[in-house]
């Protein structure tokens, strides 16, 4: 199970599995996104490389706007995900 | 206590689906402790995925055994029908210090089974590719 909701201080809170399997649904959320966001991951189990791939590709997006993406609430497990992939230099881990 | 579980899949995305659900039947079958189970989990998927992606026209399924002897995990998975592609080298280093502008979504996945696994072994041979990888657990 995958999903994306919107809290009620309009972040976008994941949670359940981000693999592979979700990346194209995911897709469609971050890369649509017209501004900056905070990203909620405290419900968020698991992510692989599939679903790194849509977080950057929306963080490039963004960024040409000169906007980002916030990420909060985030595992030690999923933070050292990030960290071998150097995704801590590239996003805002809170 | 050895515990080892293993299955068959079609060579497509939509069998990942699957191939988690014996990694958690696995975790739960062998008492497995959370914090074990990440890495398991996501070296599982991304060298599916890779075998899946390198050669989605490939004829033949993909093959997955996990095994837990004590503090030891073990998995092999084989592709029966994969071109020679050595996953401990041939796929290039993803440039994890560069800034945003020159990141690129892909490439991240073997990077990350090699850094989160303790050993990962390649094998090529009679047109199958076979992947050990090694994990010691608490």
């Amino acid at each position: 199970m995958f999903e994306i909701t919107e809290g009620p201080n309009r972040e976008l809170i994941l949670a359940g599995r981000f693999d592979a399997s979700q990346a194209e649904k995911a897709k469609t959320v971050f890369l649509g996104l017209k501004e900056g966001k905070t990203v909620d991951f405290s419900r968020l189990d698991y992510i692989s490389s599939a679903g790194l791939g849509v977080l950057l590709a929306a963080q490039k997006r963004l960024s040409e706007k000169g906007q980002s993406l916030r990420l909060i609430n985030v595992s030690s497990h999923i933070r050292d995900v990030f960290h071998y992939s150097g995704f801590d230099q590239i996003f805002e881990i809170a | 206590m050895t515990i080892e579980m293993a299955g068959n899949f079609t060579r497509e995305m939509k069998s990942l689906p699957h191939v988690l659900d014996l990694v958690e039947n696995f975790f739960a079958k062998a008492k497995l402790q959370k914090d074990d189970r990440y890495p398991i989990e996501l070296a599982v998927e991304e060298v599916f995925t890779n075998f899946v992606e390198h050669n989605s026209s490939g004829s033949d399924g993909i093959s997955i055994r996990i095994r837990r002897d004590g503090g030891l995990v073990s998995i092999v998975l084989t592709d029966y029908d994969a071109p020679l592609f050595d996953v401990t080298k041939d796929a290039p280093q993803p440039p994890i210090n560069a800034p945003l502008a020159d990141r690129e979504p892909g490439g991240l996945g073997l990077h990350l089974v090699r850094k989160m696994m303790d050993t990962i072994v390649y094998k090529h041979e009679n047109g199958a590719g076979t992947v050990l990888l090694s994990k010691s657990v608490g």
